[in-house]
């Protein structure tokens, strides 16, 4: 499981990673405690959207669960929007590191894709709350975060393109054809994840890469690399 | 919950445009019952005994407009005995009804982002539809891997999103020129690489 290889999951508990530091006085740095502050309204966010649904998330009851005053809240947000705004960010840079160390560049591309994929379904997996908001609360939540979510999907754009050097009629292909199928596989795991079926997750590899990779390098070869992905699954 | 519809209301079908008008242009979190009732020259009472509120307008209305779709989509696909005929037939009539009227296809397609939990459920219900349709490639499809439904829900987000993207981008007008762009992105998975690609040069209207 290359998320846990990382040691990125955080294995504490919900509580724990919620809890305030000692209050009154202490010679805690004023920084640290303002980051740790913000750390964990943003993961009380994540928490109560996922489970609630973003209109039903309220300013209150993100400060109740993070154990900040109300007036913490409105020192770091302005308001409801810009916490999510805050959290999304934050758990897309998280899940960037996450493909930038895993995923080796020198790899061929289509092992890259295979790879890219397998961390990005091994994440939902261990980090469901925050996969739910970014995948399918933003959709939910005004057009700034409908903004962000089209931006997540162009993100991926560039690594899916580069495969167009390997077919060789590829200038016929629509220019949209790579975030039309982010957005199809992101489609995928945001019914999992509105379903309560992320269990299974993983399963949905082989499936998933052949459809990616069949543009670029036809389906015979993305059928070879599906086989392989089924295995690997298996395993 | 709204009354159900019985006979011609044409103070009920100016609220609908008014609400599809106004919506389309302004998104539903910046409409209220008031405006659409001026909009439309309805007092509010007519509004109340028509929907609960805005959110069920909202719904009722895109609900409406959807089933509309879908019967033309349904009467173009009837006696398509290919799922790949099917599937030409299927895009050509929903694109020629989204292009007919571009703000009814913002209010159908754009606006249904942010409209609450209902409007999500109603979106996802879009994409399965779509996905169903989709399937039936499963039939015709030349690989030697099993598929499941799956590939019809990726290939299904893939169009769903293609056509957002360009309804909101304001194309959509033009809907008919990339039909051939989201035929690729439906059959791709099941007819290959290179008789998708062959979908790309089909000039449909032309």
């Amino acid at each position: 499981m290359f998320w846990y290889r990382l040691g990125m999951a955080d294995s504490r508990s919900l509580s724990e990673r919620l809890s305030k530091l000692p209050p009154g006085r202490h010679l805690i740095p004023r920084d640290f405690v303002s980051q740790n502050q913000r750390e964990r309204m943003l993961l009380a966010t994540a928490e109560l959207v996922a489970e609630r649904g973003y209109q039903k998330t309220t300013i209150e009851l993100i400060a109740k669960t993070a154990r900040v005053a109300l007036v913490t809240f409105y020192e770091h947000f302005a308001n409801k929007e810009e916490c999510f705004l805050a959290a999304f960010d934050e758990s897309v840079a998280a899940a960037g590191e996450v493909f930038a160390e895993l995923v080796d560049p020198e790899q061929p591309w289509a092992d890259q894709i295979s790879t890219g994929l397998e961390v990005l379904l091994e994440m939902v997996v261990a980090e469901q709350p925050r996969a739910k908001l970014c995948i399918v609360e933003s959709q939910a939540a005004g057009g700034k975060a409908l903004a962000r979510y089209q931006s997540m999907l162009e993100m991926v754009a560039p690594k899916l393109r580069e495969g167009r050097e390997l077919n060789p009629r590829a200038s016929r292909l629509p220019d949209g054809l790579e975030v039309a199928i982010a957005g199809g596989l992101i489609w995928l795991v945001h019914q999992r994840l509105v379903s309560g079926r992320v269990d299974d997750l993983r399963g949905l590899l082989p499936e998933m890469l052949q459809v990616t990779l069949t543009p670029y390098v036809g389906e015979v070869e993305a059928a070879r690399a599906a086989e392989a992905a089924q295995a690997r699954v298996a395993a | 919950m709204s009354e159900p519809r019985r006979g011609r209301d044409p103070a009920r079908e100016r609220i609908a445009a008014a609400t599809i008008e106004l919506v389309a242009d302004h998104g539903l979190e910046a409409v209220d019952a008031r405006t659409i009732c001026e909009r439309a020259d309805v007092g509010n009472a007519h509004f109340n005994r028509c929907f609960a509120d805005l959110e069920d307008c909202f719904l009722v209305i895109h609900g409406e407009v959807l089933e509309e779709l879908c019967a033309r989509v349904a009467a173009a696909r009837a006696g398509r005995e290919a799922w790949h005929d099917g599937v030409w037939a299927a895009g050509m009539a929903a694109m020629r009804y989204l292009q007919e009227d571009p703000d009814r296809a913002r209010f159908l397609i754009v606006a249904i982002n942010g409209a609450g939990p209902g409007a999500q459920t109603r979106r996802d219900e879009v994409v399965q539809r779509i996905a169903a349709v989709l399937d039936g490639g499963r039939g015709e499809a030349v690989g030697e891997r099993p598929m499941s439904r799956c590939t019809a829900e990726i290939s299904a987000g893939a169009v769903y999103g293609t056509i957002q993207a360009k309804t909101e981008s304001g194309s959509i007008e033009r809907g008919e020129e990339f039909l051939p762009e989201l035929i690729y992105l439906a059959t791709m998975p099941y007819l290959g690489r290179r008789a998708a690609e062959d979908e790309l040069a089909v000039q449909p209207l032309r």
